[in-house]
């Protein structure tokens, strides 16, 4: 079965300062992953590669088994890959409803807009009572719905999702990540969840990545990853049991990050 | 009475021409100098028609020579420069005005054109005052162009796009909205607006080719009063000018008042640089 979205060595530089290297996963149809991993360690810019808001120069970013390369950003999302960034970045002086038309922009040839504003109305009825307010003067939970509602006007099959629990309320972080739990059962979304907060999203995911300067330093289930020593002692404050073994490993990571 | 009318009409085309600079500048950030060269090139392009069509279609031509040479001087000049600093394409704006009187020059001398007005006939009198038919049909496009405008940037999807880009742009880029594109229609726009109304002035009074860069700074200053963002204002800005510009030509003398409304500009400059907005719009650029 080919992955509904695969990254093969994938390495990113801001100037001379490299910030992925070799970074290669692969996501199946359907699937939650997340991506965890220390503040600086290239979450964002992994997603941003894959969303092309960054140039991807070296590896291969493939989706449904189409490889990207010379794709501009446009086609990127017209091919189903959509990304919710971090801090939400959305329109602040329009109103949510034309938010959520600029999400279908690139399906504006089709006619359905109302029907997945419906949708997404449908998903997020806070939204829908605010539809004719500036985006501007929504909470930040509701930015973040609104987010999710402008990426879903796209017709994702894949949704990259950067930090989207940033400064929410555990009960809107539980909202929001039930609507991407609802939207993998109804419509076999495939999801990429980037977090801080570990234990939310390995919670929601199947798999799980830890990014750590800029390298991928494990991978495996979320119930692997949950009893892991290294990420116990990073999210968890380390179980007394595991020290040596994490200890050792977090230095590791910590020089990883020294290095770059 | 009189003076008003005569700003009014004059305050069109500064009001237009300051549109153009407008809508370039809250998408792209830039200030393009070679707006009043782009809308003699639409003049030009007026008077060129108006050889083998009616005054209302040498108009139209001169609005699409207009957006036509925009748009050639995005993809030339400005689209090679997208990474470059926006003092750079400023720069390079100021260059291209240059190229564009030369050309203008080269073809058909610097003497002055004209064309017949749309509709012939003596003045109207409004109150007191006296204006020509071309003057009122000089301000009716320029109150087209701007309600077409308002209409676009609120209603359509396009128009929204722009806007959204303008806030945003790498959000806009996240939802596939493409800065190529979207300048393409700014530069088309603008030049779409200057020219046409340039074009439907030539018929009231001449137009050389050297009258882009007065007719630029001109409406630069409209746009600065409309603080660089909002059309409406930018048109009252350019009402504004105008009225400066005939009030002084006519109690203190017409040489001088191209020279006042510059020291204008800089007084403006100093004391209200967010022009008749609230805000600053310094964080835009
Ligand atoms: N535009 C930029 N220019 C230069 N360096 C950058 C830029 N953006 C990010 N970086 C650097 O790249 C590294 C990775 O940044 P990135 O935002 O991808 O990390 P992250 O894993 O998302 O972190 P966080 O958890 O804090 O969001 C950091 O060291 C950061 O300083
Ligand atoms: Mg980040």
């Amino acid at each position: 079965m080919t992955a509904a979205l695969s990254v093969k060595g994938v390495s990113f530089s801001y100037g001379r300062a490299k910030v992925l290297r070799d970074v290669s996963l692969s996501v199946a149809e359907g699937e939650i992953v997340t991506v965890i991993g220390p503040n600086g360690a290239g979450k964002s810019t992994l997603l941003n590669v894959i969303a092309r808001s960054h140039r991807l120069r070296h590896g291969d970013v493939a989706l449904g088994g189409k490889n990207t390369a010379g794709m501009r950003q446009s086609q990127v999302v017209r091919e189903g890959c959509v990304l919710v960034p971090e801090g939400r970045q959305v329109f602040t002086t329009l109103s949510v409803s034309d938010n959520l038309v600029l999400g279908g922009y690139t399906r504006r040839k089709d006619s359905r807009t109302k029907q997945l504003m419906d949708e997404v109305y449908a998903y997020f009825p806070r939204l829908a009572e605010r539809s004719h307010q500036l985006a501007g003067t929504l909470s930040g939970g509701e930015q973040q719905m609104l987010a999710v509602g402008r990426a879903y006007m796209s017709q994702p099959r894949v949704m990259l999702l950067d930090e989207p629990s940033l400064g929410l309320s555990p009960q809107m972080t539980a909202q929001v990540m039930s609507v991407l739990a609802q939207l993998r059962a109804e419509r076999n979304l495939t999801v990429v969840v980037v977090e801080q907060n570990a234990l939310a999203a390995l919670s929601l995911a199947d798999r799980g990545y830890l990014l750590s300067g800029g390298q991928v330093m494990l991978e495996g289930t979320a119930e692997e990853l949950r009893n892991n020593p290294m990420i116990q002692h990073i999210y968890l404050g380390g179980a007394p049991s595991a020290e040596p073994v994490s200890k050792g490993i977090a230095e590791a990571i910590d020089h990883g990050q020294a290095e770059k | 009475m009189q003076l008003l009318l005569t700003a009014l009409a004059l305050g069109a085309l500064y009001g237009a021409i300051g549109i153009g600079f407008v809508i370039v500048h809250r998408l792209t950030g830039m200030v393009n100098f070679a707006m009043g060269d782009i809308a003699v090139a639409g003049g030009f392009g007026a008077v060129v028609a108006s050889a083998v069509l009616p005054p209302l279609g040498a108009i139209l031509v001169g609005a699409v020579v207009g957006a036509v040479v925009s748009v050639v001087m995005y993809h030339l000049a400005i689209h090679p420069l997208r990474n470059q600093s926006l003092m750079v394409q400023t720069i390079v704006t100021l260059g291209v005005g240059i190229a564009i009187r030369s050309l203008i020059q080269l073809y058909f001398g610097s003497g002055p054109r004209q064309f017949p007005a749309i509709t012939s006939g003596p003045s109207v009198d409004i109150l007191g005052g006296r204006i020509p038919q071309q003057s009122l049909w000089l301000i009716g496009i320029t109150l087209l162009g701007y309600l077409g405008l308002a209409y676009f940037f609120d209603r359509t999807l396009s128009g929204k796009a722009l806007s959204a880009f303008s806030v945003n742009a790498y959000a806009a880029g996240i939802v596939g909205i493409s800065l190529t594109t979207m300048a393409t229609i700014a530069f088309a726009l603008s030049g779409a607006i200057a020219g046409g109304v340039l074009a439907a002035q030539v018929p009231t009074s001449f137009i050389a080719a050297g009258a882009g860069l007065a007719l630029g700074l001109k409406g630069f200053i409209a746009a600065i009063m409309g603080g660089f963002d909002k059309l409406g204002l930018t048109l009252i800005g350019g009402f504004l000018v105008a009225l400066a510009e005939v009030v002084v030509a006519r109690y203190v003398s017409a040489a001088q008042a191209s020279t006042v409304v510059f020291v204008l500009l800089i007084v403006l400059l100093i004391l209200r640089p967010q022009g008749l907005t609230r805000q600053v719009v310094a964080d835009r650029v």
